[in-house]
């Protein structure tokens, strides 16, 4: 029986190390789910790294949930998946909080949230009004980096091009936040590089599996038909572009003496 | 034809090499006759790609060459025939230089007919066309000594019987014997003029030899001609024995064998079709035995006597029978010999395009590998190789390497380059290209041709071509900067590097990696995150280029990070408002990367004065933070800037008479001294100053500090030093430019940041770049 502070420690800074790749991931959830009788545990052990790390590791937290619900459901162990279902508003608040410096994660947290969601982890209520949250945390964000910083609003007055004028759907209450005027806290380069770095990495990821052909009777097909486009002018240029490779080709292949038949024609 | 099915069928399937071999070998084996010793020399041929004749080699290659393996097939068709392999050896040295027999003919054949016919055809189609072609060729050369007319004929007999024999024969044994032959035909061929050939027969048949000798004590021609009468021997042994693959003759008795054995042995079946040269006779004495049995039962064609007879008679129907024959062969030697006229170092050169030695011959080097100038030797046509990097690919042959090759394939068009074929060579795989002197940005930064605006004008007119050309294909080039465009001494200028193209989805929207484009010539919705992108990310690229060829600067140097290249965007053409850029706010890194402050746009004031009116207009439209608002490359050369504004385009022949070559190598080169010139001194002046006074000292040797530390950057790379003087113009990049060391590193970063699309390939370029 391994020495359940230690399992604490190294659950926590296999949290804190995680990164884009799939393996992180797994190694960490894996070690979860070994240890699963420190289910309570653990799982507060997410909440607080999520609370108290940086934008870019809850979003990488963020990410490891949707994964780490799913291996532990195949698995059984539904502890996990109900003190996350009980929690969920928690984790959301801590991984794009109200105070604006959130705004980068809101996107990652609509993302997992739908894929718990279709996984059928989380209700379909629930992730409704969550959506309606983040958007406010969304649209509010968004409207602090369009009126920029309060010295900009002097001379920024001429709404023309300032970023300040947003369209009437899109206009919500002004956002006054913890941060106050002073807009979200300044994200730091390297992490936004990294987070750059990250989010590639999974696009990437995400981009592997795009080719895979949904099961089921001609969806491949269907898939095609949806693809192909009207006939249009390309077709016409392909078609004319081998009409003229096909003429060529015969030309060049016929016998010698009609070659010099047609030419004498000529 | 039939002969290629029978390869298959029979023999290895795979690789159509192998498939030749066996084809030739069966021939012989069974043939015996003088049209077994063509199929020898189609061997020779196949065997030639390893060769320094390249060309031979590629002939057969064709296929293999598109694909690693080609390099490797070869080898391994000959490892297949496992006895045979010793004798290929023989064979690919005898083949390329196929003089041993009379006809000669067949070493200039493979340069020429096979060679590149099939080079040419397999590389860029890949069709079968051009491996028959080949292969014919081959066998014409090798078959018919004498005239090549033969050729036809006897490849068609060989093919048939060669088909039937690998029915009857699946043994590798029944190949054994034909091998033989072939080394004894390689031997003599050793014997001729071929230098190159020579060594390499020579030590080939001496392995052989032994082997031969083993087996050859039993026949019984020895004494007279030496190898001669021993290949009969060994062939007839062969055969009976069947299992001795090893059996390679001779060499130097091949042509006495010809002439006296294949007489006595093959005179049934195929003497009168072969009967031209004298060879043949000998052959089939040699041949005989194996050639009656199988061909009369198994082969239709053949009809042992029938078919091969039939076709035979026709051909020596063309050319009077034996003694002409030989005769005319003879003459052909002559002719081969004259042909070669190589320079010596050309014909010293191991491969068809010719490369100084060392480093001399690098026109550009970057994540992708190296580029060399060759010329080809035969044609005397300047090539430009492009050599694909294997280093580091665990995956075999790098799949962005296919792509490029693909893409390239299905282009053509007079502003983008041509790829004209693909080479494997020396375990190297080449794109080979037509070579052009200049690329814009060392011709922007020549010391004193300065373009003319018509030039200037026609110049970024056929950028827009080459660009409306590539989409309207459905292809995008993501990664349009100056160094990736071409300009011919003839102001002919050509799109170039497609190792991160794409083709993309017209009518519907797909995910691409937003890793693409050399970072300063990067569209703000790439920066911003965008994975759905199209055409509009060139149109800002090529903007870019535009402005570089009216300026020679680049217009948004910035230090190699998104965070930095978008301020310089900003601090040019203001920070986007809603109204500009609607879906800004739905860019995934917006919530990163959105600009805390508001500034105007100072293109205008910027740029107005240095560009035409129309020009200018043009300019703004392009750059559009917003790509939906940007104009194609069709809409672009509409514009009144190229159709009514004067003046009109103009090409710049004028490049002819500048001489040189000017791509970013050679002005990296330039600027690298130049900085070394000025370091120096600086450095003089420095100690002048120390020498002269304890209080100018201080100010003095920081700003000579300042001045080396940032010259480092630029030594790195030739662009950043001409685009320096525009940096210290803006305020934003000064600021950012007095961070020191780190925006050094950064530079460099930036310089070698060719953001492929691959992960490893972006990973490579940064390592190097920090390191």
């Amino acid at each position: 029986m391994a020495d359940p502070f230690e399992v604490r420690m190294r659950f926590t800074s296999q949290l804190r190390q995680l990164n884009a790749s799939v393996t992180s991931a797994q190694k960490a959830a894996q070690y979860a789910l070994k240890y699963r009788d420190m289910a309570e545990d653990l799982h507060s052990c997410i909440l607080e790294q999520l609370e108290r790390n940086n934008m870019n590791t809850r979003a990488n937290i963020m990410y490891f949930i949707e994964h780490f619900l799913d291996m532990a459901n195949k698995d059984g162990h539904v502890d996990y998946v109900r003190m996350m279902q009980r929690d969920i508003i928690r984790v959301v608040d801590a991984v794009a909080p109200d105070d604006g410096s959130g705004a980068a994660n809101v996107k990652v947290v609509r993302k997992v949230l739908h894929a718990m969601q279709s996984k059928s982890f989380l209700d379909a209520q629930v992730v409704t009004q969550i959506e309606e949250v983040l958007r406010d945390r969304d649209v509010a964000a968004q409207d602090i980096a369009m009126s920029s910083p309060p010295a900009d609003h002097a001379d920024g007055g001429d709404g023309a091009d300032g970023l300040g004028d947003m369209p009437p759907s899109r206009t919500l209450p002004p956002y006054h936040g913890k941060g106050g005027s002073g807009g979200p806290p300044k994200l730091d380069k390297k992490q936004i590089e990294q987070r750059m770095e990250e989010d590639r990495e999974r696009h990437k990821r995400q981009r592997e599996n795009i080719w895979a052909v949904p099961p089921g009777e001609d969806a491949e097909m269907e898939k095609l038909w949806e693809e192909t486009s009207d006939l249009g002018e390309d077709d016409h240029r392909m078609g004319e572009e081998e009409l003229a490779e096909w003429r060529a080709e015969f030309e060049a292949r016929k016998c010698v003496h009609q070659r010099e038949g047609a030419d004498g024609l000529k | 034809m039939a002969a290629r099915g029978g390869f298959r069928g029979g023999f290895n399937p795979q690789q159509l090499q192998s498939g030749y071999p066996k084809g030739q070998y069966d021939a012989r084996g069974y043939g015996q006759s003088p049209g077994h010793g063509t199929p020898v020399s189609s061997f020779h041929g196949s065997p030639a790609v390893q060769s320094p004749f390249g060309g031979s080699g590629r002939g057969w290659n064709n296929q293999p060459q598109f694909s690693p393996q080609g390099q490797f097939s070869p080898s391994y068709a000959h490892n297949n025939y496992g006895p045979p392999t010793g004798p290929q050896g023989q064979y690919h040295s005898g083949p390329a230089h196929s003089p041993p027999y009379p006809p000669t003919g067949p070493s200039s054949q493979y340069p020429t007919g096979p060679y590149r016919g099939g080079h040419r055809g397999g590389s860029f189609r890949g069709s079968p066309f051009p491996a028959r072609g080949g292969v014919r060729g081959g066998f014409k050369s090798t078959q018919w000594h004498t005239p090549s007319n033969n050729a036809r004929g006897q490849a068609g007999q060989a093919e048939d019987s060669e088909p039937s024999h690998a029915a009857s024969h699946q043994s590798p044994s029944s190949h054994a014997g034909p091998p033989s032959e072939k080394g004894e035909l390689s031997a003599a061929e050793s014997d001729n003029p071929f230098r190159p050939s020579k060594e390499l027969q020579v030590e080939d048949t001496s392995k052989e030899d032994q082997p031969k000798e083993e087996k050859m004590p039993p026949p019984s021609r020895p004494p007279p001609t030496g190898p001669q009468s021993a290949t009969p021997n060994k062939f007839s042994f062969s055969m009976k024995n069947a299992a001795r693959p090893a059996v390679a003759a001779p060499r130097p008795e091949i042509s006495s064998k010809f002439n006296a054995a294949p007489a006595a042995r093959e005179p049934p079946s195929k003497p009168a079709q072969k009967a031209p040269p004298t060879r043949p006779e000998r052959d089939r004495g040699g041949f005989p035995k194996n050639a009656p049995t199988e061909p009369a039962s198994a082969r239709p064609r053949p009809g042992v006597p029938s078919g091969p007879g039939d076709r035979r008679p026709l051909e020596t129907s063309r050319q009077p029978e034996p003694t002409p024959k030989t005769r005319k062969v003879k003459k052909i030697v002559r002719r081969l010999k004259e042909k070669p006229t190589l320079p010596p170092d050309f014909a010293a050169s191991k491969s068809v395009f010719f490369r100084k030695p060392g480093n001399e011959s690098v026109v550009g080097s970057g994540t992708y590998g190296k580029v060399f100038k060759g010329l080809n030797v035969y044609t005397k046509k300047l090539v430009a190789l492009k050599k694909i990097r294997m280093e580091g690919e665990k995956d075999g042959f790098p799949v962005t390497a296919v792509r490029e090759i693909k893409l390239l394939r299905s282009l053509s068009h007079k502003n983008v380059v041509q790829l004209q074929e693909v080479m494997v060579e020396a375990n190297d795989c080449f794109m080979v290209f037509e070579y052009l002197s200049h690329d814009l940005t060392g011709l922007l930064n020549h010391p004193t041709f300065t373009l003319h605006p018509g030039h200037k004008k026609h110049l970024a007119q056929q950028l827009f071509e080459g660009l409306d050309y590539l989409h309207t294909r459905g292809v995008l080039h993501r990664d349009i900067k100056a160094a990736n465009i071409l300009v011919s001494n003839e102001g002919i200028l050509k799109l170039a590097d497609f190792g991160l193209a794409r083709f993309y989805a017209k009518h519907h929207q797909l995910d691409y990696t937003n890793r693409v484009i050399t970072i300063w010539y990067r569209s703000p919705e790439l920066l911003l995150g965008e994975t759905q992108y199209g055409p509009a990310v060139d149109i800002w690229s090529a903007a870019c280029v535009m402005v570089e060829i009216f300026t020679t600067r680049a217009i948004f140097p910035g230090d190699g990070s998104e965070i930095n290249q978008l301020e310089k965007i900003h601090a040019v053409l203001g920070t986007p408002s809603r109204k500009d850029w609607p879906n800004m706010v739905e860019m995934p890194w917006f919530p990163l990367l959105r600009p805390t402050y508001r500034k105007p746009s100072v293109f205008e004031e910027k740029y107005k004065g240095l560009l035409t009116p129309a020009a200018f207009d043009l300019l703004s439209s392009m750059f559009r933070y917003d790509p939906d608002k940007r104009p194609s490359a069709a809409e672009v050369l509409k514009h009144p800037y190229f159709t009514t504004e004067e003046p009109a385009p103009r090409q710049a022949v004028e490049l002819k008479d500048i001489g040189g070559e000017w791509h970013e190598l050679e002005s990296k080169a330039l600027r690298r001294e130049k900085e070394k010139r000025e370091k120096e001194r600086a450095r003089a002046a420095q100690h002048q100053h120390q020498q002269s006074g304890p209080k100018e000292d201080g100010p003095e040797s920081s700003s000579s500090r300042d001045r080396e530390r940032k010259r480092p950057n630029e030594g790195s790379d030739a662009q950043r030093e001409a685009k320096r003087p525009h940096i210290e113009a803006n305020g934003k990049a000064e600021r950012s430019g007095q961070t020191g060391s780190s925006r050094d590193l950064e530079l460099d970063a930036a310089s070698g940041r060719l953001v492929p699309v691959q992960d490893s390939g972006s990973a490579r370029n940064r390592a190097s770049g920090n390191g």
